[in-house]
């Protein structure tokens, strides 16, 4: 009886461990792109990222990006000093964070193949102030790989990005940024 | 160097050991030195010019060049 009891209990453990216990609970790259859209009416001002680093826990729906400033770059090298040591001060604030939570997680499947449109809310930090900022996203798995891209809208005077009165018509004063990650379980 | 890793985005980074297993060096290579990726290989010791961006989990080069030192 003792026996039996045993073998049954180890059965259990087993069929416990295939449906919960080898699921991936962390994802992750170092290699995300991030790129925005600032451009005015008499200009196009735009920049590519491509070593975001970004962290999904997929227990918990929460993420988390970041990004180097002085790792975006631009067609025209003056375009990204002005950025640099003008707009977003890279010396004094050098990186930017997107801290948050994806609201409808418990609707994505990561464990299977499909497209899972997803609601993510979260904080941007950068330039010294931190704003909340929602966003829309989608994942998609394919082969068991996991991707991701997301995109949202901010205002350069929310986080005290000021636009010079010469340069006003060249710059736009909202900022369209497009991030896509491919991500890694976290070993 | 600990590996040569290529984006979906088609760049190609160097990852340089720092003796550190949580981060290392991070170095994306130029789009006019992409073919330096391919005179240098893993366990090499490599030269690298580029613009250090700051640290992440990694220190973070970009528009770099590389070759076998």
């Amino acid at each position: 009886m003792k026996n039996f009891r045993s073998v049954t209990f180890s059965l259990i453990a087993l069929a416990l461990m295939a449906t919960c216990g080898f699921s991936q609970s962390k994802y992750f790259t170092k290699y995300g792109s991030v790129t925005f859209d600032a451009s005015g009416a008499m200009e196009d001002i735009k920049a590519e990222n491509k070593k975001a680093t970004f962290v999904l826990d997929a227990t918990s729906g929460a993420i988390e990006l970041a990004v180097l400033l002085k790792a975006f770059t631009f067609e025209r090298a003056l375009m990204q000093e002005h950025f640099n040591e003008n707009y977003v001060e890279s010396d004094k604030y050098p990186k930017s964070t997107y801290k948050g939570k994806i609201s409808n997680f418990s609707e994505v499947d990561l464990s299977h193949d499909g497209s899972y449109p997803v609601k993510i809310s979260g904080k941007l930090t950068m330039h010294g102030d931190t704003k909340e900022i929602p966003a829309k996203g989608i994942f998609t798995v394919k082969d068991g790989k996991v991707s991701g891209t997301a995109s949202f809208t901010i205002t350069l005077s929310d986080f005290d990005i000021d636009i010079p009165a010469v340069v006003k018509d060249k710059i736009s004063k909202t900022v369209n940024i497009h991030v896509a990650l491919w991500l890694d379980p976290l070993p | 160097m600990k590996s040569i890793d290529k984006d979906h985005t088609g760049s190609i980074s160097l990852a340089i050991d720092a003796g550190d297993p949580l981060g290392g060096v991070s170095c994306e290579l130029d789009a006019r030195h992409i073919a330096d990726a391919g005179q240098v290989h893993v366990g090499d010791t490599v030269n690298v010019t580029g613009i250090c961006t700051g640290m992440l989990t990694d220190v973070v080069l970009v528009r770099c060049s590389a070759h076998k030192n």
